[in-house]
């Protein structure tokens, strides 16, 4: 009996597009809030909803046919962007201020300072984070499918777990590079 | 014209300062904490205080009362800080490239290329900040910042040499703790203490005239003294001054009578050291010796009623041996404050 691959390029296409997608909205949120604790306790809230709750929230809301992986994205990005968030504010927080402050002397603006010096200073433990969330998101979406019956093989779960445990070390890894460079 | 006019308050102490910028440097010279670096930080735009008014070359770029204030990147100061700030995952001429990025590239590849040898960096251009010493990373921040041509240069208590500086050609705001730097580069010295300008003026005019005991103890001399006015003689141009335990003869103190209280302070380099037993020059104390501390350049004697004489090490070793000591007191040499 042939396997049937089709949950696994779901996942995939459902996770990494919420990872991509939340990714540069996550960063900026996670910059600007970089200086406001309370608003970057807000931004959080949505860590509270699993994706399957906000995916079923989205789905007897806006779907009027069948189960569509844009729907588990979607709801992806709502987990991926206060997690990526978290993970850059924090990121951005552990870089001397004084490159900050060099570069807007120098003439920056607040985005250019974002993207010349405050994203590569702090792309490690944001890779980390991206990877983490992909890999979680991943396992959510796996969730999902055992949970509507729909059980993938044996081989299948064991990439989906592949994947996701592969990108959760590679992510980690290069967390902990930067935390050695510090 | 430059000027600052800036007040903030802080758990520790209230900052409010009102002064120019000429060109060349104005050193401010200060004990820790005492906001040298706020007032860097206020005219640099990265912090904002809660009134005054900042003046960069006749244009407003703070008036808390219009509520102007200008973002850094608006102000044109360049500001070398007193850590590292080099972008360390860039190399040299990243971080030059950086400060220019606005010009024409075959405009901006020469001017790198100039200051890389002005600055004598050429070497190391392709090198990253960790690859560098501190000298290059000294000189490769006054670099960049000088490549943006700001309209002021603000440096905040980094090992800047004389020869550094007189690479800089905009006026220039130096936070230092060394006061030969400040006599030898800066044209105007402002003491600051608590957030408040002691004294301000040249450098050998307020080393030599301290205007009170706290700017006379911010600039490190050991011979305070409070006492009382004997006597009073405009004629001979002399004074008679009363301490504790010795008594002294000075020039004479204008807009003072006698009885009134002042403080004395005396450089100890001034002070001139001879044994005890000779005949005892004028305005001289016999005072027994309680710690000698050698230095770079001189001995350090501290003797009894806390009084501090520098003297040459040739001459310590001629008098190291003394059963007594009396310490001279030049009249010229005590300061009325």
């Amino acid at each position: 009996m042939p396997v049937e691959w089709s949950p696994l390029w779901l996942s995939l296409r459902a996770a990494g597009t919420a990872t991509a997608a939340a990714l540069l909205p996550g960063l900026w949120l996670g910059y600007v809030l970089r200086d406001r604790p309370r608003a970057s306790a807000l931004a959080a809230l949505p860590l509270g909803f699993p994706p399957v709750i906000v995916c079923a929230f989205l789905l007897s809301t806006y779907a009027r046919r069948a189960f569509g992986w844009e729907f588990a994205a979607a709801a992806g990005i709502v987990y991926a962007l206060p997690l990526l968030a978290r993970a850059a504010r924090a990121a951005f927080l552990e870089i001397e201020p004084q490159y900050a402050a060099a570069a807007r002397t120098l003439g920056a603006s607040e985005w250019r300072v974002f993207w010349v010096i405050a994203l590569p200073l702090a792309w490690r433990p944001i890779f980390g984070a991206a990877s983490l969330a992909f890999a979680r998101l991943l396992a959510e979406f796996a969730i999902v499918l055992f949970l509507a019956g729909r059980a993938p093989a044996p081989p299948v779960a064991a990439a989906l777990a592949a994947i996701a445990l592969a990108a959760v070390y590679a992510g980690q890894r290069a967390a902990a590079g930067a935390r050695r460079r510090a | 014209m430059t000027s600052v006019r800036i007040a903030c308050k802080f758990p520790r102490f209230s900052l409010d300062v009102d002064f120019a910028i000429p060109a060349g440097i104005t050193a401010l010279f200060g004990p820790p904490d005492s906001g040298k670096t706020v007032i860097l930080d206020a005219v640099a735009g990265l912090t904002r205080p809660a009134a005054g008014r900042i003046l960069l070359d006749d244009a407003i770029v703070f008036d808390a009362q219009s509520r102007v204030h200008l973002p850094a990147r608006r102000r044109h100061c360049g500001y070398i800080f007193r850590k590292d700030a080099l972008f360390p995952h860039l190399t040299l001429r990243g971080n030059l490239r950086f400060a220019v990025r606005r010009l024409p590239r075959l405009e901006r590849h020469r001017r790198i290329a100039e200051t890389l040898e002005r600055f004598d960096l050429a070497s190391a251009a392709d090198a990253r900040p960790s690859e560098l010493t501190a000298a290059q990373k000294l000189r490769a921040a006054v670099a960049r910042a000088v490549m943006a041509e700001p309209k002021l240069l603000l440096v905040d208590d980094c090992p800047a040499d004389e020869s550094l500086l007189r690479l800089v050609a905009c006026p220039t705001l130096l936070v230092t703790a060394d006061l030969d730097l400040c006599c030898s580069a800066a044209g105007q010295l402002l003491l600051i203490e608590n957030g408040r300008i002691l004294q301000r003026g040249s450098p050998r005019e307020v080393l030599d005239r301290p205007e009170s005991v706290e700017a006379a103890r911010l600039l490190g001399i050991r011979n305070l003294f409070h006492g009382t006015i004997a006597a009073l003689d405009p004629g001979r141009n002399s004074s008679r001054l009363e301490f504790g335990d010795f008594a002294l003869t000075g020039p004479y103190i204008p807009s003072h009578f006698r009885g009134d209280q002042v403080w004395v302070a005396v450089p100890s380099a001034a002070l001139r050291v001879h044994p005890a037993g000779i005949a005892a020059p004028p305005n001289s104390v016999a005072v027994n010796l309680v710690r000698v501390s050698p230095r770079a350049a001189s001995v350090r004697l501290e003797f009894e009623h806390s009084i501090f004489a520098d003297i040459p090490h040739e001459e310590f070793a001629r008098q190291k041996d003394n059963k007594g000591w009396q310490v001279e007191f030049p009249p010229a040499a005590l300061r009325i404050l």
